[in-house]
């Protein structure tokens, strides 16, 4: 069991108001070490407020962020030295050439990171000589990854990572984020693409008007969502026995078609349907689309 | 290492428009000192010129001794035109201080570095200073020149005196601008505060000859201590000097306590 102030990232209670306005409220959650932690939620459901707040970019009106243990209001040169941070909304500095750039973040952390960024700038296929003026906005996106990595940080927190990127740049970026993740990095990303958090996270935090709805690992999230199997047979069957299965919420029957919703496991309503003779099952797992979409409409709902 | 960093990226990304300030200086100190030579030359005609003003616009422009090279330059250059020059270049590099990174949206990157909002604000502030005490010390060489070639015969002091007030009533414009910009996170706050609020302040300073209550009040008045000396006859006020001093320290401290405790804008 690891101690709460080994988390490398710690958030507890964390509530931020803007004026009347409600940014987020109560949100708690950690990341270990070597673990990718996915931030969803609709939009302003509190994402980039949450990593704003982490990054000491705003402040919290109550609750606390810690970073390896202590809190974020104390010394923040020594905490930050070693947190690397995409913005969502990335701007950067249009006069500069994408070297001169890089070297200024590289001075102002006060490290030599030029292995690392002609390293990054390969792997991203980034003309370091190029003016950011004149960069596309997908070029601009590889500069604001390559500033994060840079300095091989132990955190990060990547806000919309892939925003911009062409699915080369963002399979070269998910290969990154799981190698660094390897080495014990401890990862926050948020993210839309559902598909790009299914990939690489270990854990979701799901966030919708401010709260959290969820923090869990996606199988686990999974095992929540119902999974639609369509079993086609050669005979009428009855549907009552699939209705006393365990995890069955709907059955029903078009012709000799009979659909099962359920939660996993569906061992029971598989023996069952082996049992019945079935000539055909499809199923339908639910993917991180459907459970993002599963707990947010039930949130809504409620 | 990191001050450095942030102060020459600075300097650099406004180097243009600090050139442009510099030549138009030193432009408008030749074209000054240049007519001089015809003032002194005819300066019976302007003296009798200068006693048939009102008395009252005399008091206003502090027209004294207008044909002497101290008195001349004092009325033409010191008396408004330099230090609204100086108040709008401190006004424009100090409500840039933090608001600009933030308008302009590269704050997020900036301040995630393992930098100090203190020392950030420190970079900003030493770079303004420096501007500012380049633009002054260009200023007084561009006097110290013209006054040799015209033979006007004032002392080196005494343009450094003029400049160090000229540095002064700069760096104070800056400190406004610097704390409503850092307080606000919006570079036209701060430009817009500060310069209406100097502008009502000239106002009164120029008024008080003739308005009662702003000849009471005129002591407390930032732009009394800033043109109320006469640095090129009477030297600078250790006083004034020790109040504006005060007044831009004071900005420094207001800006980093408020900016410390406030969010970063997006």
């Amino acid at each position: 069991m690891i101690e709460s102030s080994t988390f490398p990232v710690e958030v507890s209670s964390l509530t931020k108001y803007y004026g009347q306005h409600r940014g987020v409220e109560d949100v708690t959650f950690h990341v270990s070490p070597g673990e990718v932690l996915g931030c969803l939620g609709p939009n302003g459901s509190g994402k980039t407020t949450v990593l704003r707040v982490v990054m000491g970019l705003i402040r919290p009106t109550s609750g606390d962020v810690r970073i390896e243990g202590r809190s974020i209001s104390v010394d923040p040169r020594t905490w930050r030295s070693h947190i690397g941070y995409l913005p969502g909304e990335l701007e950067i500095y249009e006069n500069m050439t994408v070297e001169s750039f890089l070297t200024f973040v590289a001075r102002l952390r006060n490290r030599d990171c030029s292995q690392e960024i002609r390293r990054l700038a390969r792997r991203f296929e980034l003309d370091t000589s190029a003016r950011i003026s004149g960069l596309s906005k997908g070029n601009k996106q590889k500069v604001g990854v390559v500033q994060a990595l840079m300095h091989r940080p132990s955190i990060l927190v990547l806000d919309e990572p892939t925003s911009g990127l062409d699915p080369i740049a963002q399979s070269n970026f998910a290969e990154i984020v799981r190698d660094r993740r390897d080495d014990g990095a401890s990862i926050i990303l948020s993210s839309h693409v559902l598909q790009e958090v299914e990939d690489v996270a270990d854990r979701i935090v799901i966030l919708d008007h401010g709260r959290v709805l969820t923090v869990d690992t996606i199988d686990n999230l999974r095992a929540h969502i119902d999974t639609e199997i369509r079993m086609t047979f050669d005979h009428l069957v009855d549907i009552e026995p699939y209705r006393r299965c365990a995890g069955v919420r709907e059955v029903f029957a078009t012709g000799h078609d009979v659909v099962v919703r359920a939660v996993p496991p569906h061992l029971e309503v598989l023996r069952r349907a082996v049992h019945d003779g079935v000539a055909k099952v499809v199923s339908h797992e639910a993917n991180l689309t459907d459970v993002f979409i599963a707990l947010t409409r039930s949130n809504h709902d409620s | 290492m990191i001050l450095d960093a942030l102060i020459i990226k600075a300097l650099r990304d406004r180097w243009r428009s600090l050139v442009a300030w510099q030549t138009g200086l030193v432009a408008l100190v030749t074209i000054q000192m240049s007519v001089y030579p015809t003032v002194r030359d005819t300066s019976s005609d302007w003296e009798g010129a200068v006693e048939s003003f009102p008395e009252a616009f005399r008091e206003i422009l502090r027209l004294e001794d207008y044909t002497s090279p101290a008195g001349y330059l004092s009325t033409e250059l010191l008396s408004f035109v330099m230090p609204f020059i100086f108040m709008t270049l401190g006004a424009s590099w100090g409500a840039r201080v933090t608001s600009e990174d933030e308008e302009r949206g590269t704050a997020d990157i900036v301040f995630s570095l393992p930098i100090t909002r203190r020392g950030f604000l420190v970079s900003r502030w030493l770079t303004g200073m420096i501007v500012l005490t380049l633009t002054a010390v260009l200023f007084a060489i561009s006097l110290w020149i013209g006054g040799e070639l015209l033979d006007m015969d004032i002392g080196v002091a005494h343009f450094a005196n003029a400049s160090l007030m000229l540095f002064l009533t700069g760096s104070v414009s800056f400190a406004a601008a610097a704390t409503v910009g850092t307080s606000t996170g919006r570079r036209g706050v701060g430009l817009g505060a500060t310069m209406v609020f100097l502008i009502a302040a000239f106002v009164f300073y120029s008024l008080a000859p003739l308005v009662g209550f702003f000849e009471a009040i005129n002591p407390y008045n930032p732009l009394q201590w800033m043109l109320g000396a006469r640095p090129l006859t009477s030297g600078v006020s250790i006083g004034y000097v020790v109040l504006l001093f005060a007044l831009t320290t004071m900005g420094l401290v207001v800006s980093d306590a408020v900016f410390r405790r406030r969010d970063i804008r997006v």
